[in-house]
């Protein structure tokens, strides 16, 4: 307050630093993008498949899910590039108090020439990143939280179907997270 | 004294395997954040715990399902919510305890059946 009546208001501007910030909100580590496992190709074509990622509890019982479809146009010829047909999101099960926070779908449509082997390195597809929580998780103190940051499937110009769930788990409390088991599984459905 | 601690343990077997369970729980490190990749994706719980434990995750969920329904999702504000906490956890031994008094209530019954079975 000053002499003549009037208020001052000093202000800091910027971001507060991570150790005071609380853990279980913390930002999901950066997704690892790697490449995780392929199936085998058919003939050239239009293909599909999907990328399935379920979280379980002790019992087996799916208490949350994601499955991105994919289809693309491939052709097998090394100089030129693969197409994406059609993706999709979808949610197979969830179970009671488990609900969704936040989600982003995106497309995957990568073609990039590489003149040393002549090759159109191509991804095709499509992924998510999605955020489930649960405000009474057992033996948590805090909201868990199942991130798929993110799940994909794609599929490259020799009919090849790739796809990852990059997963983390948050929440504080005996037993809390470590009742959760994350799985996976990359399915071609068909050519 | 060793004859009297042996007969409650005779009687509280499925109590004693909670408890024990409970204490391989506390033993793993409770961890705020756990991440990984679709492969390998690891189980944290030993076979052998997370078999052990299935009867108590169910009874915590109930109780987290009827805390639910009875004050809500928010839940109640301290230091309520940390004793409601509190009996969750050890309701968690509800269902060994209850399979020792089944346990115990058979037993009883067929020894009844069997003094029965020999005035007769």
């Amino acid at each position: 307050m000053n002499s003549d009546g009037t208020c001052e208001l000093e202000m800091e501007v910027g971001t507060p630093p991570d150790s005071v910030l609380p853990k279980y909100n913390a930002t999901p580590p950066t997704p690892d993008l790697a490449r995780r496992d392929t199936t085998a190709a058919a003939s050239p074509g239009t293909s599909s498949g999907y990328a399935q990622g379920w979280v379980t509890d002790p019992v087996q019982i799916w208490v949350n899910s994601e499955q991105i479809n994919v289809s693309w146009n491939w052709s097998g010829v090394p100089q030129t590039c693969a197409s994406l047909y059609s993706y999709s999101e979808g949610v197979p099960a969830s179970f009671a108090g488990w609900y969704k926070v936040s989600q982003s779908i995106f497309p995957i449509t990568d073609c990039v020439y590489n003149p040393t082997t002549d090759v159109f390195y191509t991804e095709a597809g499509g992924g998510a990143y999605v955020n489930w929580q649960d405000d009474s998780w057992p033996g948590c103190s805090t909201s868990a939280n199942s991130y798929y940051w993110p799940i994909y499937a794609e599929g490259d110009n020799f009919g090849n179907l790739y796809g990852n769930y990059a997963w983390t788990l948050t929440g504080s409390g005996v037993g809390c997270i470590n009742l959760l088991t994350p799985n996976f599984q990359l399915i071609r459905t068909y050519n | 004294m060793l004859p009297k601690m042996l007969h409650w343990i005779h009687g509280h077997v499925f109590l004693l395997i909670g408890i024990f369970t409970l204490c391989l729980l506390l033993l793993i490190q409770p961890g705020e954040i756990r991440t990984g990749d679709a492969f390998p994706t690891a189980n944290p719980l030993p076979i052998l715990l997370r078999i052990l434990i299935a009867p108590m995750y169910l009874a915590w969920m109930l109780w987290s399902a009827a805390q639910v329904a009875i004050v809500g999702p928010v839940g109640l504000p301290q230091p309520w919510a940390s004793i409601l906490s509190g009996i969750g956890f050890v309701a968690g031994l509800a269902p060994y305890a209850l399979a020792d008094y089944i346990l115990g209530l058979w037993h009883r019954q067929k020894l009844k059946r069997s003094a029965f079975g020999t005035r007769s």
